[in-house]
């Protein structure tokens, strides 16, 4: 698995993580809606009710929260941290106020 | 940045995809990269190195490992690596890979003396051909001989005992897993009547205790001791005891740490026995249902050149392994002087430590699980130590059931799955059969539809053997295949260069980097390596697992397996058999031993049509039929029935591993037990069914020194291992940059006062210095290892510092493996 | 033929055959290029032990999955049953202080892909994946490319001659 020991925490970030997640068949489509709808996260493949959710965020605190996020809606039996990527933001801006 | 976002984030769900067992739709993928160029295909393999068997995800693009990670759905390691496991993507790449053959020569022919020029594959199996055929014309088939690994693939390590012993009619043939598994296995048969672990890594989630017998497992097993750590810190119940005879890494998370003088583990072991009984814990009923004792035998030498004085004064090297009908009450008798005073006093470990760790064992409600690896199984007593701990298991029946274990832990990818089940030693057949035995002769006669008669029946010579062999001239043809032993074996600078050299033989060497042992042969083949080829292992738990050809092998390098099949065109039975098994089988006349063993109609049956159309498969390719398959099939069908039993070839590339015996579909977990293993049946509780009585074997051995023990002048003890950066003797490792740079040269690590006396501190120059001979280094004193006054430890990973001129080639004598942890040495200023 | 592990005779070019120089290949030495080229029974000095990197740079990953190396030293840090010294500036609640890198988020998720509240048990030993470096300088290079100079540059398909 990933980590992450490089980061910075003063320079901009773009975390990148992806996800398993596990859905009761019967309430498949509105997990898909609902996932779907939360900013930073992308639906990009589904099969025998497992989905192949990305989740991108300017930090780990951001990606966990959508994490909790998705574990807690009605339908979803799982959701697995399975990639997490942390990369630095040369060129942008100075740091912007941080929500963690 | 958008580009390199897109990536991540492709890769993101390539790896989530994999993780799931998913397919990514292309135009899903396509909808958010840069372009298609930047797709990845990720394909899953076992570890390269060592015999935990984690499972990676392999990245590929353009013929190129690009990545690699842990492989989330593989149970072994569950998503993690180890530093080494994740820097394999690079292993592969180290600029000076072979890539044509290479042979020694002078005036454009071979010539022993010569200097290497590159031939082609025809120059170089025309003369290999020439030179095998003049030697076994001139002396026969025991002057031929090759020395295999626990790395070979299943079907490379059973291809070359089929031409090995059917082809050229020798048991010439041993594998590098001599030096590192042989006492475990003779131990396992001896005991239960078949070898492999009964338990598997899921005693690691069960047991309450763990016990370290001088493994380090913090640096040699680090992803099993992921699993240790897990347990232990998350139940505050579990107790870690770690055994050895310095301290390392594994003393971290050891709650009784033990350091023992170097060999006096033997009476460790006895006191626990005794421990267990004088305090009426032992488990009656089970040692009345299960088990026989057996008296050993005592001072059986140590395994040196038999005019070697410990040889001459050794009341019976000569039946070292012999042992006689024996009782419970005679063994508590004969274990009844390993008192704890006894054990402190010859041990140097405190009394208390000794208590709480027979406790571990004694005390009916903790589960326990014994791990050990070369502290056990490099020992001039290592068949001894795996019974003792047998011993203790089986008194107090904790064996055969979650998390009640005793665990031998494999150093090589394949050790249980190549070398031993395949039957790669010079003993052995497959499924656990033996060379000696007419009637396991026969069954693989049949099987390898083969005439009656053909197999030999002597044992052949072992590593060390080997060794002494080509050294003194009565083995003249020698090849080795995945393994570097001029830095492996002991003594070498003595016992196994000067074979190499000795003007009346012939060495080849497959290898995929220019290794000393390469550069001290006449012919070196170039090997292709891990994913460049289609392969299978199996694990330290029984587990069997495969990959597929991910990439090309560079330039003319290919597979071991290519070469073993390649080399055998070019004899015919009629210059190899022997003319009345000839005239007996005369359907056998004029073919070719590729022929006879490996197109007889199993091992070519299945057409390429059968591989799978995503990967390559060069050597189906080559040979015109998918020949791994035909190879494991063959193979497999002799295990099928008889506890061994392997799933169709097909299943291997579709799951993570199955354990064996994998019957009706589903892997075994526990052997031996109702309930939990498929052939013990219902109402039989436990059963060892290798022994024909059904029960296992308790032997009463004493403790006996090593072979050779400090004195005045060679004053400290010398250890020899491994460290977590480098795997053996570094050919692959030392090649990663970042894995160099973390541990660039094998130091003499030593206790600071011991360095003081010398007039020595960290840093100096020192020579380590032996009977046998010297290697240069530098003083460590302050790194991860701390042995304690009186010892000193230097890995073996170096080839610029080859510590194996110093080591003894004392071996187990039931074993015949080397002690490469005890010897004597004198460390003084270079 | 590659120089680095061939070391052709050029002090003796006559007794290379001709026919052989035709075929555009010299005779060599092989010789494994971590041991200087001397006889398998000669043992050449030591050199100094490297020091430690401990410039607290970071160093590019070959692909996201690797653990990145440590640029500091680690030297005499406690890991035992009761304190991980490395947690003490890499974990969570330490990193304002520490100004370290927070250890990544998939160190909080156990075997069974549940997210603890702190560092999963089995990521205890941080030096099972995360080494030091020292100055040493490898002696064979690596041809591993990553992905990013596979996507840029044309490809050469895998042919490693």
């Amino acid at each position: 698995m990933p980590d992450d020991l490089t980061f910075v925490p003063k320079a901009a970030e773009l975390h990148t993580a992806s996800l398993l997640v596990h859905v009761n068949p019967d309430k498949r489509d509105a997990v898909h809606g609902l996932i779907s709808a939360m900013p930073g996260a992308e639906i990009h493949a589904e099969q025998g009710g497992k989905l192949v959710v990305t989740v991108e965020g300017p930090n780990e605190g951001w990606i966990a929260d959508r994490m909790t996020a998705m574990h807690l809606l009605d339908g979803v039996l799982s959701a697995v941290l399975v990639f997490h990527h942390v990369e630095t933001l040369d060129a942008a801006p100075p740091a912007a106020p941080r929500d963690i | 940045m958008l580009d390199r976002r897109d990536f991540i984030k492709a890769q993101a769900v390539a790896t989530a995809a994999a993780a799931g067992g998913i397919s990514v739709p292309a135009f899903a993928q396509s909808s958010m990269v840069a372009g298609e160029d930047a797709q990845l295909k990720w394909s899953k393999a076992p570890c390269r190195f060592c015999g935990t068997g984690c499972g990676v995800m392999v990245a590929t693009k353009d013929n190129r490992v690009v990545a690699t990670h842990g492989d989330m759905q593989a149970e072994v390691n569950r998503g993690l690596n180890c530093v080494k496991g994740y820097f394999l993507s690079k292993i592969m790449y180290g600029q000076d890979r072979l890539t044509q053959p290479l042979m020694r020569m002078r005036d454009g022919k071979y010539h022993k003396e010569g200097e290497f020029y590159p031939v082609s594959w025809d120059q170089a199996f025309d003369e290999m051909a020439r030179q095998w055929k003049r030697i076994l014309k001139e002396k026969g088939p025991d002057a031929v001989g090759m020395f295999g690994s626990g790395q070979w693939t299943i079907w490379e390590g059973y291809a070359a005992s089929k031409l090995m012993r059917a082809g050229f009619r020798t048991n010439n043939l041993d594998p590098n897993a001599r030096h590192c598994m042989a006492s475990a296995a003779v131990s396992f048969i001896r005991t239960f009547g078949m070898d492999e672990p009964m338990g598997c890594y899921d005693d690691f989630e069960h047991a309450d205790a763990f016990v370290l017998w001088g493994s380090n497992m913090a640096e040699m097993h680090p992803i099993l001791w992921t699993r240790v750590t897990d347990r232990r810190l998350a139940h505050k119940h579990v107790k870690v005891a770690v055994l050895s005879t310095f301290e390392h890494r594994s003393y971290e998370l050891a709650d009784i740490p033990m350091t023992f003088h170097p060999g006096t583990d033997l009476v460790i072991l006895n006191f626990i026995a005794n421990h267990i009984i004088q305090t009426g814990r032992v488990n009656r009923e089970f040692v009345e249902k299960h088990c026989n004792f057996r008296m050993g035998q005592k001072d059986i030498g140590y395994g040196l050149r038999p005019e070697h004085v410990l040889e001459v004064r050794a009341a019976n090297a000569k039946e070292a392994a012999a042992s006689t009908p024996s009782s419970f009450e005679e063994f508590a008798r004969f274990v009844s002087d390993y008192t704890v005073e006894k054990a402190s006093e010859v041990s140097g470990v405190p009394k208390e430590r000794l208590l709480a760790l027979a406790e571990l064992y004694a005390d009916p409600k903790t589960k326990v699980m014994s791990l050990w690896t070369m502290g056990f199984n490099q020992h001039v007593r290592g068949v001894w130590a795996n019974h003792m701990v047998y011993n203790i298991h089986l008194l107090t029946g904790k064996i055969s059931e979650p998390g009640n274990s005793p665990f031998s832990l494999t150093g090589q990818p394949s050790a249980c799955g190549t070398a031993r089940e395949v039957g790669t030693f010079a003993h052995r057949l497959p499924a656990d059969m033996q060379v000696a035995n007419p009637e396991h002769r026969k069954y693989v006669e049949k099987g390898w539809k083969l005439p009656p008669g053909l197999l030999p029946s002597k044992i052949g010579y072992h590593a060390v053997l080997m060794d002494r062999m080509l050294k003194d001239g009565k083995l003249n043809a020698f090849w080795i295949m995945v393994n570097n032993n001029l830095q492996a074996a002991p003594n070498s600078d003595n016992e196994t260069y000067q074979g190499y050299r000795n003007p009346n033989n012939f060495i080849v060497v497959s290898d995929a980097y220019p290794t000393v042992t390469a550069s001290a042969a006449d012919l070196i083949l170039p090997a292709a390596m891990w994913v460049e080829k289609e392969g299978a292992y199996g694990n330290a738990e029984r587990r069997t697992h495969f990959w597929h050809q991910l990439v090309t092998a560079p330039g003319e390098a290919r597979s071991d397996l290519w070469q073993l099949m390649e080399f055998s065109k070019r004899f015919t039975t009629d210059e190899v058999w022997p003319k009345e098994t000839l005239d007996a089988n005369p359907d056998y006349r004029g073919k070719t031993l590729f022929d006879v063993l490996f197109k007889n109609g199993n091992v070519d049956r299945y057409p390429l049509s059968e591989i799978n159309p995503d990967y390559e498969n060069r050597e189906a390719k080559a040979f015109g039929f998918y020949v791994q398959k035909g190879l494991f099939e063959e193979y497999a069908e002799f295990g099928r029935g008889h506890g061994h039993d392997l799933a169709p070839f097909d299943t291997y590339h579709q799951v993570r591993g199955l354990r064996w015996p994998v019957v009706e579909g589903k892997e075994t977990l526990w052997r031996y037990r109702e309930g939990l293993d498929p052939y013990v049946k219902a109402g039989e509780g436990v059963k060892f069914y290798g022994n024909p009585d059904g029960k296992a074997v308790l032997f009463a051995f004493p403790y006996e020194p090593p072979a050779e023990s400090p004195d005045k002048e060679f004053d400290l003890w010398l250890v020899t291992g491994r460290v977590l950066e480098h795997w053996h003797s570094g050919s692959m490792t030392m090649r990663v940059p970042e894995l160099y740079k973390a541990m660039p040269m094998a130091l003499c690590f030593m206790h600071p006062d011991d360095a003081k006396a010398r007039g020595l501190r960290r840093g100096s120059e020192v020579k380590v210095v032996s009977r046998r001979g010297e290697m240069i280094t530098r003083v460590e004193t302050r790194g991860r290892n701390k042995p304690p006054r009186g010892v000193v430890f230097v890995p073996w990973f170096d080839s610029a510092r080859l510590i194996n001129k110093v080591t003894l080639d004392a071996t187990d004598p039931i074993s015949k493996q080397t002690d490469f942890k005890k010897c004597a040495v004198k460390i003084v200023a270079a | 033929m590659r120089s680095y592990m061939l070391v052709a005779l050029a002090a003796l070019p006559c007794l290379v055959p001709a026919l052989l120089s035709a075929q555009g290949t010299g005779p060599a030495r092989v010789d494994s290029p971590f041991r200087p080229p001397v006889q398998f029974t000669d043992e050449a000095p030591a050199p100094q032990i490297p020091a430690d990197v401990t410039n607290d740079r970071r160093v590019a990953r070959n692909y996201p999955d690797q653990p990145p190396v440590i640029p500091h030293n680690i030297r005499d840090y406690q890991v035992s049953l009761n304190n991980n010294q490395c947690l003490t500036c890499h974990s969570r609640k330490y990193v304002e202080g520490s100004q370290a890198p927070m250890i990544s988020i998939t160190h909080y998720i156990d075997r069974d892909g549940q997210t603890l509240g702190a560092v999963a048990p089995r990521r205890y030993f941080c030096t099972q994946c995360h080494v030091p470096q020292t100055t040493a300088q490898p002696l064979v290079p690596n041809t591993f490319q990553d992905v990013d100079s596979l996507i840029t540059r044309p490809s050469d398909g895998g042919d490693r001659k």
